[in-house]
């Protein structure tokens, strides 16, 4: 039983490795031209360049910080406002339909009113971010919280206890693994409109770095950042998946 | 034997006709004032009249020219010598075939404008603004931090943010920039209702005789069709000098292709001399923008 995930760790990074053969096979043979499809030589090369210059760290932080407060504060607004949607009938009644409404609009779409209100600010940037993520989480929670074991309610009753801590004890972990799995996706969102938010609204960062690197026709530099974002993606996941073991330790663990 | 012969007779025709049809272009270009010859050349016939069967495409954003021009979807694209150099220190194979504008210290097109209210008297002043730029790592932008290199105010002391030309005025009367990189005709516009005043106009300060605007193609296909090359600049020379001849109708056509006129036209000119693109060479370099040398004869058609 043990052996399992090993092997498959083997196997994703087997794939990884082949298709890295592949894409340096292609570029190397210029089957498509290396001006816009550099190999993955002259990518890390580059990446590797700006690590050692200290070049990266700087819009790495950027963005990074940026992902984050538009994620910590979607998921504090969704679980406030799950909670609150969730334990009323009457609120998801009321709110169902506009919350309906506003959840498909692009939130690239909002950035042009955000800077009317916001500026072109790091405050606008965290607003957008945090207006595209916090469906999931808000979603998550009202499912969670709206689904909770009548058996538990009664137990709450019974016990006498307060709202809040009934909240606490009960509602909040009842709901916690969905919350937990509403906010890994919530964090792949914060990362993506992080970078739209560079690209669009002219903000510091990976994003905008990409953009220039285009404008310049520099692909290598290009590249490197989108080969950065996808490891952010990847780390930050798995740190997110490690929080929730974590958190949800009590649960009975699957056989 | 007789059928064989009537083969002959069509496939020579054909022939004839193929040898007869003008070479054909897809020109690409963006709204702004300074392609104005190149509209009329396409409305005035002067292109046919030289040769060259021309379809004009309009490209939204000037990014995405250099790339259209090396897949092969455009034949000409407009383009400026910062994106000439960094398309061959990248490796793309583009060289300027002709001009399209210049801009001279005499008639001023683009310039800095301040928030009113501010007092921004001098590059120093600049120190901890926040400045709209229409793109960074572009021209306008580039000759701004040229200037201010050249004033010895530091890069890093200014925020440059992008702000496309027909929103800076509402950034700037709203209080989110301090001062914005602009162009005839929103600069008129911001300074004519009070919203913002005249900083400087800073290129004529850097050079007062700076190519602008230039036309550029893949270097294959420029070597493979000198003949298309020469018709259209000879065609775009005939357009500038009726430009010049009749203003007002110039600026109709213009009007009539992009949507707006502009009351003050830019210079025209078909030249690109090496000595305008040994000069962006060495700002760029001097900015840290190009990181290697780039010879510019290779990037001039001859």
């Amino acid at each position: 039983m043990r052996r399992l995930p090993q092997l498959q760790w083997l196997g994703a990074a087997l794939f990884a490795a082949a298709l890295l053969i592949a894409w340096q096979l292609l570029a190397e043979r210029q089957i498509i031209s290396p001006v816009f499809f550099p190999s993955p030589s002259r990518t890390l090369g580059e990446l590797w360049r700006q690590a050692a210059q200290g070049e990266l760290w700087k819009p790495l932080g950027e963005t990074s910080l940026r992902m984050f407060y538009g994620w910590a504060l979607a998921s504090l607004l969704g679980v406030v406002l799950g909670a609150a949607i969730g334990s009323s009938r009457a609120a998801r009644e009321f709110l169902g339909p506009l919350l309906e409404f506003l959840r498909p609009l692009p939130a690239s779409a909002i950035i042009p009113p955000a800077i009317l209100f916001l500026g072109l600010s790091n405050e606008m940037a965290v607003a957008v971010i945090a207006f595209g993520a916090v469906w999931p989480v808000l979603l998550a929670s009202v499912h969670g919280f709206a689904s909770m074991e009548p058996q538990l309610l009664e137990v709450s009753a019974a016990l006498r206890l307060s709202r809040a801590q009934s909240l606490a004890k009960i509602a909040i972990p009842g709901a916690l693994p969905e919350i937990l799995a509403g906010a890994r996706v919530s964090l792949a969102i914060s990362l993506i409109l992080a970078v739209v938010t560079e690209m669009q609204a002219s903000q510091p960062g990976l994003g905008q770095n990409i953009l220039l690197a285009q404008r310049s026709f520099r692909s290598p530099e290009l590249y490197a950042g989108v080969v950065t974002l996808g490891l952010m993606g990847f780390l930050i996941n798995h740190a997110i998946l490690a929080l929730e073991r974590r958190l949800l330790r009590w649960r009975a663990a699957p056989a | 034997m007789h059928r064989k012969g009537f083969a002959v007779l069509v496939l020579t025709m054909w022939a004839a006709l193929a040898a007869a049809e003008p070479p054909k272009a897809n020109i690409g270009y963006i709204g702004a004032a300074d392609f104005t010859p190149l509209f009329v050349a396409k409305d005035k016939g002067f292109f046919d009249k030289h040769g060259l069967d021309a379809t004009l495409t309009r490209i939204q954003i000037a990014p995405n020219v250099g790339p259209a021009v090396m897949s092969g979807n455009l034949q000409i694209g407009m383009g400026t010598a910062p994106n000439l150099l960094h398309a061959a220190e990248g490796g793309l194979p583009l060289v300027a075939i002709a001009g399209a504008s210049r801009m001279k210290k005499a008639n001023p097109i683009a310039g800095l404008v301040g928030r009113s209210g501010l007092s921004i008297k001098s590059p120093q002043d600049l120190r901890g603004k926040k400045i709209a730029s229409p793109g960074l790592n572009t021209m306008l932008t580039d000759l701004l931090e040229k200037w201010l290199y050249d004033n010895k105010v530091p890069r890093d002391q200014v925020t440059l943010v992008e702000v496309v030309f027909p929103q800076q005025h509402d950034m700037l009367k709203s209080g989110n920039v301090d001062a914005a990189i602009t162009i005839e005709p929103f600069r008129s516009r911001m300074i004519g209702d009070g919203t913002g005043f005249k900083i400087a106009d800073y290129v004529g300060e850097v050079n007062p005789d700076v190519i602008a605007v230039l036309w550029m193609a893949r270097s294959d296909w420029a070597a493979a069709n000198p003949q298309a090359v020469r018709a259209f600049r000879a065609g775009y020379a005939d357009a500038i000098d009726y430009c010049a001849k009749h203003p007002d109708e110039a600026k109709q056509i213009l009007a009539k292709y992009v949507g707006f006129s502009s009351p003050i036209l830019p210079d025209y000119g078909v030249e690109v001399k090496l000595s305008d693109l040994e000069f962006f060479e060495k700002m760029e370099r001097q900015l840290g923008k190009l990181r290697q040398p780039v010879d510019v004869k290779k990037l001039v058609w001859q």
